[in-house]
């Protein structure tokens, strides 16, 4: 006999006069009701925000929001940043990607150019940079769009923080110093790492391909000082080229 | 510096201290009453709508912030949501809606496409509901987070607090026409 069926047996069966008198089921469920009840009222909470995890006797699921706030998940897509470099300034090539992806058009980027005369390392590799870039939070649509779009991983959505509200809109203009915070990146491909004259060896070049545990390439930082990278684990590089 | 005239306008008797003191406590008092008894009016057309209802379902719970009743007539709110997209053929009704709500009444914009018309950029999506009707709390995300949006309510919660509130509305209001006048017009 299948379930199905059984189950329909169970509906057909005649009632017995418990179910008809009524009165002793409405007390059962007022019992269920009134269990919860006490129980979530003068039952231990535990204030833990990932309320599956919880293990209190209350079953009250609410998060006290400003005081206990939930755990985003990973991969959570917050507020924008610029990812820094190492001197401060940002990552950021003003390459004009994120805006062009960006579906709601939020990013407006202004480029500047570093002049030849410019003695810092990182200048005489990189051209450009972005005297303005300004996301209206209002318009974005939290796609990650441009964080995949960069080129330079410069535009990150990692804080793990939400945009706030704001009362006015103006307050939702994100521009370079409210961007740009949160750890500094580097890359074995940035362009300041690559060799600085033709004294060096060939290979080199092939650091913009390179990632960490490949190995061959002594890296050199802005520094100057250099860097042995660990060769115990090599990581063949034609998985990266193509 | 000012002239003579302001400085003396500035001048106060001990009665006008008095009525003044009592208006603030009056006003706070009242202040303090609206903010904590904030009835919604949805005006949910898009998705963002899930996500308020999220943000009234237990796990967040606006109850908190005494925001829990959502009124389905504009004549029982005080707070407007405006939560989705607003296009053209739904401005005037947005409008409409603002207008019947009664005094004091406070805007809360939901969402990217009802502050600001969000990534559709066209011809036919309002480009924030602010272009029709004033906005007090813009709410980002699309949708936002239910954090998002207790965060605005509790911003809008202080604004409320911080606004002049007085017993007795002596606002003369304006006449405008019902819908059923219009049709008679026309005829």
């Amino acid at each position: 006999m299948d379930h199905a069926h059984d189950h329909h047996d169970e509906a057909s069966k005649p009632t017995d006069v418990r179910e008809r008198l009524f009165l002793p089921e409405l007390l059962h469920g007022l019992a269920i009701s009134t269990r919860k009840f006490l129980r979530n009222l003068f039952g231990e909470r535990d204030p833990n925000p990932q309320v599956v995890d919880r293990t209190g006797l209350s079953l009250v699921t609410t998060v006290q929001y400003p005081d206990e706030k939930p755990i985003y998940p990973p991969g959570y897509r917050g507020l924008h940043r610029l990812v820094p470099r190492e001197d401060g300034k940002p990552r950021c090539v003003a390459c004009y990607m994120c805006a062009t992806i960006c579906p709601a058009q939020c990013i407006y980027i202004e480029a500047g150019e570093y002049s030849d005369d410019d003695h810092a390392t990182e200048s005489r590799v990189i051209e450009k940079y972005p005297t303005q870039f300004v996301i209206d939070e209002l318009r974005c649509v939290v796609c990650g769009l441009c964080v995949d779009a960069c080129p330079k991983d410069a535009i990150r959505m990692d804080t793990y923080k939400h945009t706030p509200a704001e009362y006015t809109r103006q307050g939702f203009v994100y521009d370079i110093p409210r961007l740009l915070r949160g750890p500094p990146v580097t890359h074995p491909s940035d362009p300041w790492y690559k060799r600085g004259s033709s004294e060096e060896p060939d290979h080199v070049h092939k650091e913009a391909h390179t990632r960490i545990g490949e190995g061959l390439v002594p890296l050199k930082l802005p520094g100057g000082h250099r860097v042995e990278v660990d060769t115990s684990n090599p990581v063949a590089v034609t998985k990266f080229i193509k | 510096m000012a002239n003579e005239l302001e400085v003396t306008g500035a001048m106060t008797t001990r009665r006008d201290d008095a009525t003044g003191f009592l208006q603030g406590l009056v006003s706070k008092g009242l202040g303090w009453a609206r903010k904590y008894s904030l009835f919604t009016y949805p005006f949910a057309t898009a998705c963002c709508g899930m996500e308020y209802m999220s943000v009234a379902a237990s796990r967040y719970d606006i109850a908190r912030f005494g925001a829990e009743f959502p009124r389905f007539s504009p004549r029982q709110a005080d707070l407007l949501m405006v939560v989705g997209t607003i296009n053209m053929k739904q401005a005037p009704i947005l409008k409409r809606v603002y207008d019947q709500m009664t005094e004091p009444k406070w805007v809360v914009a939901f969402g990217v496409c009802a502050s600001s018309g969000g990534f559709y950029d066209n011809y036919a999506v309002l480009q924030g509901i602010d272009r029709i009707i004033p906005v007090d709390v813009y709410i980002p995300g699309c949708p936002p987070r239910p954090e998002q949006v207790l965060d605005g309510l509790m911003l809008l919660q202080n604004k409320i607090q911080d606004q002049k509130h007085g017993l007795g509305n002596k606002q003369q209001l304006p006449q405008r026409p019902g819908m059923r006048d219009l049709l008679a017009a026309q005829k």
